[in-house]
C-alpha cells in the first residue's frame, strides 16, 4: 500500500504548470487570437456598462427621427420607431453574451458529468448515452430548438434551454472520449491502485487533464449558441420585443432595407465580428493547447 | 458498382428510414398535438361551431384514437391531415409542392457549396503558405462566422438596393416569387447565402485533406509518369482528398435543409422552411407535424445518399 | 566501352530544415551505360534515394538540387523547363518505388494507371489499353485481362509491384530507376521480382538503376555498383570485383554484414557499429572515420577523393583494404568496432 501511494505521488499527471505556460506563450504569438480576445474583453465591458448606463433608454420610442442615419446625438442612427440603435446594440450584446456563455455553462454542467461517467464506467450507461447522442445528431437542430422554444414559450431561459438541447452532444462526446483514453493512462491506474475514490480520480485527475480540449470546445460552442439565438430571434420566436436581440434587430431592419440599410447593417456587422472573434480565439486556443492538431 | 450487396443495403436503409420518419412524426404528434394555444383556440366560436370543427379534425376523440388514425393515414395513404388554419387544405400535397421548391434552391446551394469550397480548398493547398493561402484560410473563418441571414441581407442590400438600377429590381424578393419555381436569376442569391458558410467549411477541410494527399507516394508516382500537374491535382489528388470531405456532407445537407427555414423567409421563397416558420407562428400544428415528417424523410435520404457517394468515390468501400 | 547514356556530374541536393541544411547528396559523379544494371547501395540516409529522385527532379519539398548536372543525351535534365522534364519522365526515364501499396492510387483502376503513363506521352487511348494488357502479361500477372479492371487493393503486394514495373516499362524507356522495389515484399516475392527485372533488362535492353540497402540484391541483379555513404560515393566498380575485393572499409563491412548460409563458423551476425552520421554536421575528414576500424590520423582531417584502386574500381579511402589486410590484420578481425584493427587504438582494446 505504501509503495502504491508513493507511486501515485510520483506519477503525477503530466506537468500541468508548464503545459499551461507553454500554451500561453503559443497563444500570445497568435495575433488574430489576441486581437479577438481584446475585442471580446471590450465587448464584455460594454455589456456590463450597459447594465448601469446606456446613451438612451433602449425602449424609448421617438427620441430620434425614425429611420434617421448616424448622427452626433445618435451615433448609430435610429430604428423604424425612432429608438437609439447604439443603446439597443449594447443591450443586444448583453443578450448575446448571456445566451452564449449561459448555454455553455449548462452544456458543461450536462456534458462533463455524463461524459465522465460514461467514459469511466462504460457498460450499459455508456451505451445508452451514445445511443441518445446519435439520435440527437440525426434530427436537424434548428427544428428541435424552434419547436422547444415554441412549446416552452420564448423567454431568455427557455431559449438557452432549447439551444442546450441541440448542443449538449458535442461536449458530452468529447469528455467521454477523453475519459476513455485517459483512464488507461498510468497515473490514473496508479491513483486507482492507491485506493482513490472514483470522484477523486474523475475530478482530481481525469478532468484536469481533459481541460484543454474542453476549453477549446466551449470556446467554439459560444459563437454557435449566439448564432442560434440570432436565428431564433430573426425568425421571431426568440427574444421578444421590446428587448432587442441582434437577430431581431436585423429582422426589423430587413423591411426597411431600401430606405435605412443601417438598421440591418449595425446588428449584422456586430454579430459577424463577435462570432468571428470567438472563432479566431477558439482556433488560437486549439493551436495553443493542442499543438499536435495543428493544421 | 451496383452490386447485389449494395442493393440489399439500400433497401434495408430505406426500410429503416421509413421507421425513423414514422417515429419522428409520432414523437412530434404526441408532443405537440392539441396543446393549449393552437390555432383553434384563438378563434371565437358561436354556438356549436367549435364542436363541429373538433369533430371535423377528429380532435374530440381520445388521444390514442387520434394517434391511431393519424398513423394509419400516414402509412396507408401518405395522408398528413388537414391545415388547422386554412380549412380544407390537405397537407400532403402542400408539403410535397413546397418540398420541390426547397429542393431546387437547396440543390443549387449544395452544388455551389461543394464546387466553390473544393476549388478554394484546392487552390489554398496547392499554394500552401503563400499570401493567397493566408487570405483564403482567413476568409474561410470569416465565412463560417457570418450567419446566413447576414449574408442574405448583405446580398439583398447590394443587388436589390444599391445596384437596383443595374438589376432592375430582379433581385427584390420581398415583392414576390414568380410561380412555384423561381427563375435561375432568382435562385442564385438565396443559394449563395445558404451555401456560403458551408462553402467555407468545405474549403477548410478540402485544404487540409489535399495537403495530406499531396504528400502521398502515389502522387510522386503520377509525377514520375510525366503527367501534367493539373491532371495530377484533379484526377489523382482531389479524388482522394474528397474521401474525408464526404464525411461532412451529411451534416452539410442537413444544414442546408434547416438553413432554408431562414433563407426562404428572407427571400420570400414559398418552400418548406417558410411554411414551417409560418405555421409555427400561426400555431397550425398539423402543418408543423407534416413539415417535421417531411424533414425527417429528407435527412434520412440525404444521409443514405452520402453513404452511397462513398462507394462511388472510394472503391475500397463496399456494402 | 560505349558512351554513357546518363552522366551525373557534381550533384548536390540539400534539404532546408529548421535546424539547418541537410546535405543529403553532397557532390557525386557517376555514369550509366546503355543496357547495364547499376546498383546504388547504402544504408538509410546515405543519399541513394535522393540521388534517384534528383535525376528526374522529383525531390520533395523542402529539398533543392543546388548544384550539378544530369546529362541525358547531351541535355542537362536539371536545366529543362517543367514541360520538357515531364516529357522525359516515364517516357525515356521511368521510376518505380519502394512500397507498391502506397505508390498506386487507391481510387483508380490498376490498368488505367498504366494506360495513363502512355496517354501522358501522346499514345492514343485505343492503343494503350491493349498495350497495358500485353505489359501485364509481360510482367507475369496471371489473368491479365481481368486484372486490368481491378483496383490496387484487390491485388497482392507482389502483383502491385509487377503492375508498377509494367507502368515503368509502358513507354519502353531506356532507363528504369528502381528505388528499393523489393523492400516491402516477402522474401519469395522479392526473388521473383528481381528475376523479372533481370529478364526484362536482358530482353528489352533497358538500363536499370537499382537503389537498395541490400548487398544481396546487388549480387543477384547488377553488373556494376556504387556504394554511398553520407551523401557521397565511397566506392564504385564491377560487382564481381567489389564483392571479391572491396577496398573501402565501409564496403568491406557492408559485405561482412550479409548473413551467409555457407559460413563455416556460425558467427554472430556482424552489423556495422555506430549510427549513420548527422548530415547537418557531417564529420570532418573522411565521413566514415568515426565508425572505421582502420582509421589513421589523416582520416580525421583530410577528405579522401575517389581514386582508381584497380581496373574499373575506385575507392575514396586513405588506407584501403589492401593495406588494412596487410598491416592491420583485417581478415582476422571479429570485432569491427572503430579502432578494432587500427594500430592507433589497438592498445585500448587489448
Amino acid at each position: 500500500m505504501a509503495t502504491a501511494i508513493v507511486a501515485a505521488r510520483v506519477m503525477v499527471p503530466p506537468a500541468q504548470a508548464s503545459l499551461w505556460s507553454d500554451a500561453w506563450r503559443r497563444l500570445r504569438r497568435n495575433r488574430l487570437a489576441l486581437v479577438s480576445a481584446f475585442y471580446l474583453i471590450f465587448l464584455v465591458g460594454i455589456a456590463v456598462l450597459g447594465i448601469f448606463w446606456t446613451p438612451y433608454r433602449m425602449s424609448a420610442v421617438g427620441i430620434a427621427q425614425p429611420y434617421s442615419g448616424p448622427s452626433a446625438a445618435h451615433l448609430l442612427g435610429a430604428d423604424g420607431v425612432g429608438r437609439d440603435m447604439l443603446s439597443r446594440l449594447i443591450i443586444g450584446a448583453q443578450i448575446s453574451l448571456v445566451v452564449g456563455v449561459g448555454t455553455q455553462v449548462l452544456v458543461l454542467a450536462v456534458g462533463v458529468p455524463i461524459g465522465l461517467l460514461a467514459g469511466y464506467y462504460r457498460g450499459w450507461f455508456d451505451s445508452v448515452v451514445s445511443f441518445v447522442i446519435n439520435v440527437f445528431y440525426g434530427i436537424p437542430d434548428l427544428l428541435v430548438a424552434l419547436t422547444l422554444v415554441f412549446l416552452l414559450g420564448p423567454s431568455l431561459t427557455n431559449i438557452i434551454i432549447a439551444i442546450v438541447a441541440t448542443r449538449w452532444m458535442d461536449m458530452t462526446r468529447l469528455v467521454r472520449g477523453q475519459t476513455l483514453s485517459l483512464r488507461e493512462r498510468e497515473f490514473i491506474e496508479a491513483a486507482r491502485a492507491s485506493g482513490a475514490k472514483p470522484t477523486k480520480i474523475l475530478f482530481g485527475h481525469v478532468l484536469p487533464n481533459a481541460l484543454g480540449p474542453i476549453i477549446v470546445q466551449a470556446t467554439f460552442g459560444i459563437p454557435a449558441a449566439i448564432l442560434f439565438e440570432a436565428f431564433l430571434s430573426f425568425l421571431g420566436v426568440g427574444i421578444q420585443p421590446p428587448t432587442p436581440s441582434w437577430g431581431s434587430m436585423a429582422a426589423d431592419g430587413l423591411a426597411a432595407l431600401r430606405i435605412a440599410p443601417h438598421i440591418v447593417l449595425v446588428p449584422a456587422i456586430a454579430l459577424s465580428i463577435t462570432l468571428m472573434a470567438f472563432n479566431f480565439l477558439g482556433d488560437g486556443l486549439r493551436d495553443a493547447l493542442d499543438p499536435r492538431s495543428r493544421r | 458498382m451496383l452490386t447485389r450487396g449494395t442493393l440489399i443495403y439500400i433497401s434495408q436503409r430505406i426500410v429503416l428510414i421509413g421507421f425513423t420518419v414514422l417515429a419522428v412524426s409520432s414523437l412530434v404528434f404526441l408532443g405537440i398535438h392539441r396543446l393549449p394555444g393552437d390555432a383553434l383556440f384563438s378563434e371565437h366560436f358561436r354556438g356549436n361551431e367549435e364542436q363541429i370543427l373538433l369533430h371535423h379534425y377528429g380532435l374530440d376523440q381520445p388521444l390514442w384514437v387520434q394517434y391511431k388514425d393519424y398513423v394509419a393515414g400516414v402509412v396507408t395513404r401518405g395522408d398528413l391531415g388537414e391545415s388547422l388554419v386554412n380549412r380544407g387544405v390537405k397537407i400532403t400535397p402542400l408539403v410535397l409542392r413546397e418540398f420541390t421548391v426547397s429542393a431546387e434552391v437547396g440543390l443549387v446551394a449544395l452544388v455551389f457549396t461543394i464546387g466553390l469550397g473544393m476549388v478554394l480548398g484546392v487552390v489554398a493547398a496547392v499554394r500552401q503558405n503563400t499570401w493567397l493561402d493566408y487570405v483564403l484560410t482567413t476568409t474561410s473563418v470569416i465565412g463560417y462566422s457570418m450567419p446566413s441571414f447576414v449574408v442574405a441581407t448583405l446580398l439583398l442590400l447590394v443587388f436589390a438596393v444599391w445596384l437596383d438600377n443595374v438589376t432592375n429590381g430582379a433581385f427584390f424578393y420581398q415583392l414576390g416569387w414568380h410561380g412555384t419555381y423561381g427563375s435561375f436569376g432568382e435562385i442564385w442569391l438565396p443559394a449563395f447565402a445558404l451555401g456560403f458558410p458551408y462553402a467555407s467549411i468545405v474549403a477548410r477541410l478540402t485544404r487540409a485533406s489535399m495537403l495530406e494527399v499531396i504528400r502521398q507516394d502515389y502522387i510522386r508516382t503520377a509525377r514520375a509518369k510525366g503527367l501534367r500537374e493539373t491532371v495530377i491535382m484533379v484526377r489523382h489528388a482531389l479524388r482522394n482528398a474528397l474521401i474525408p470531405v464526404t464525411t461532412v456532407l451529411g451534416p452539410l445537407v442537413i444544414g442546408i435543409i434547416t438553413g432554408g427555414v431562414i433563407i426562404e423567409n428572407i427571400f420570400g421563397i414559398p418552400g418548406l422552411g417558410k411554411e414551417f416558420a409560418q405555421s409555427i407562428l400561426s400555431r397550425d400544428y398539423s402543418i408543423v407535424i407534416g413539415v417535421f415528417t417531411m424533414y425527417a424523410a429528407m435527412v434520412g435520404l440525404a444521409n443514405l445518399g452520402v453513404d452511397l457517394l462513398y462507394v462511388v468515390i472510394d472503391p475500397r468501400i463496399r456494402y | 566501352m560505349p558512351a554513357p547514356i546518363l552522366e551525373v556530374r557534381g550533384l548536390r541536393t540539400q534539404f532546408k530544415t529548421d535546424d539547418g541544411m541537410v546535405r543529403a547528396v553532397d557532390g557525386i559523379d557517376f555514369e550509366l551505360y546503355p543496357g547495364e544494371t547499376l546498383g546504388i547501395v547504402g544504408e538509410s540516409g546515405s543519399g541513394k534515394s535522393v540521388t534517384a529522385l534528383s535525376i528526374l527532379r522529383l525531390v520533395p519539398e523542402p529539398g533543392r538540387i543546388v548544384a550539378g548536372q544530369v546529362l541525358f543525351h547531351d541535355q542537362d535534365l536539371l536545366q529543362l523547363t517543367g514541360d520538357e522534364i515531364r516529357a522525359i519522365r516515364g517516357r525515356d526515364i521511368a521510376m518505380i518505388f519502394q512500397d507498391p501499396q502506397s505508390s498506386l492510387n487507391p481510387v483508380l483502376r490498376t490498368g488505367f494507371q498504366i494506360d495513363e503513363a502512355m496517354l501522358a506521352h501522346g499514345k492514343p487511348k485505343s492503343e494503350s489499353r491493349s498495350r497495358t494488357v500485353e505489359l501485364l502479361k509481360k510482367v507475369r500477372i496471371p489473368a491479365a485481362e481481368s486484372r486490368y479492371k481491378d483496383f490496387p487493393h484487390q491485388l497482392s503486394g507482389g502483383m502491385r509491384q509487377r503492375a508498377m514495373i509494367a507502368m515503368g516499362l509502358a513507354n519502353a524507356p531506356s532507363i528504369l530507376i528502381a528505388d528499393e522495389p523489393t523492400t516491402a515484399l516477402d522474401v519469395t516475392v522479392q526473388a521473383q521480382i528481381l528475376e523479372l527485372l533481370g529478364d526484362l533488362n536482358r530482353e528489352l535492353g533497358t538500363a536499370i538503376v537499382m537503389i537498395t540497402h541490400n548487398m544481396g540484391v546487388v549480387a543477384g541483379l547488377c553488373t556494376r555498383v556504387l556504394v554511398m555513404y553520407a551523401g557521397e560515393i565511397v566506392e564504385q566498380g564491377p560487382v564481381d570485383q567489389i564483392f571479391d575485393n572491396p577496398q573501402h572499409p565501409y564496403t568491406w563491412s557492408l559485405l561482412r554484414s550479409i548473413p551467409r548460409v555457407d559460413a563455416i563458423r556460425h558467427d554472430r551476425l556482424r552489423s556495422i557499429e555506430g549510427i549513420a552520421p548527422d548530415l547537418l554536421r557531417p564529420p570532418s575528414g573522411c565521413r566514415f572515420h568515426p565508425r572505421c576500424p582502420f582509421r589513421i590520423e589523416k582520416c580525421f582531417e583530410d577528405e579522401p577523393k575517389l581514386e582508381e584502386v584497380a581496373v574499373g574500381q575506385k575507392a575514396a579511402c586513405w588506407v584501403t583494404m589492401d593495406r588494412a589486410r596487410k598491416e592491420m590484420g583485417a581478415d582476422e578481425l571479429v570485432d569491427i568496432r572503430p579502432g578494432a584493427g587500427s594500430g592507433l587504438h589497438a592498445g585500448e582494446l587489448l
